[in-house]
């Protein structure tokens, strides 16, 4: 791994650290069983495991390997495992484009309600997005490919335009 | 006076972009955004995920042809 890439991680890491910080603390007074905004770990991932055995996911997705992948590659990225109450209930990740001028949210997905009740991951996990693209005064949020209609539409009922080139919804950060 | 309201919005934005933002100012962001989404957002889908294939990550273009 090149210096310039570790550095940009340390770097990258306070501001990621810093993100989460700040939206868990917004959020405490909001919910009964306080929720943990956390940086994707090994524990984060062993749980996420758990989340194939439901019959109703929605996606097939490794979170192990792919984060491994994403991490790898991407020293600017932003991540957020969402916990409550010792149970994992999202988890995410992103990265700023290339020039820097928008954040990326590439993938999220919530535990299946089958395993358990859940708060709401979208909207808190949005509020993340929104303090790390502040800290990054990146101008524009993005999300990468919604997996279905009902998935544009939650989104939509956000604020967030769909731009069928490129299949990502976005808004401003005002 | 919609045009005008429109250009103030504007000039205010591109200063906030050359400068950033105070911890200050994101904070009190974070708290009206999660207050917004409360209010306008409805039931959260019971299965929810988003995103494009995660086994082609190191297979995609770091760079973002929609950028500006």
């Amino acid at each position: 791994m090149l210096p310039s890439h570790i550095e940009a991680e340390n770097r990258y890491h306070q501001l990621r650290t810093l993100a989460l910080q700040l939206a868990q603390d917004d959020s405490k007074s909001q919910h009964q069983a306080p929720l943990k905004f956390k940086l994707i770990d090994s524990l984060a991932l062993q749980e996420a495991a758990h989340w194939e055995l439901s019959p109703r996911r929605l996606v097939d997705w490794d979170w192990f390997a792919g984060y491994h992948d994403f991490k790898r590659r991407y020293p600017k990225r932003f991540e957020v495992a969402l916990w409550q109450a010792e149970s994992l209930v999202g988890l995410s990740m992103g990265r700023p484009t290339y020039n820097g001028h928008s954040l990326r949210l590439d993938f999220i997905e919530a535990r299946p309600k089958d395993l358990g009740p859940r708060p709401l991951v979208v909207s808190e996990t949005l509020v993340a997005y929104g303090v790390y693209a502040r800290l990054l005064n990146a101008s524009q949020i993005r999300i990468m490919h919604p997996i279905n209609p009902e998935v544009r539409a939650y989104y939509e009922q956000f604020g967030y335009h769909y731009r069928q080139e490129g299949d990502f919804l976005y808004k401003e950060v005002v | 006076m919609g045009d005008r309201i429109a250009n103030i919005e504007r000039i205010r934005r591109e200063k906030r972009l050359k400068r950033g933002w105070t911890l200050e100012e994101i904070k009190k962001r974070a708290a009206e955004e999660r207050e917004r989404m409360k209010l306008e957002g409805g039931k959260e889908p019971d299965d929810f995920a988003s995103g494009g294939d995660m086994s082609k990550i190191n297979e995609e273009s770091e760079e973002d042809s929609h950028d500006r």
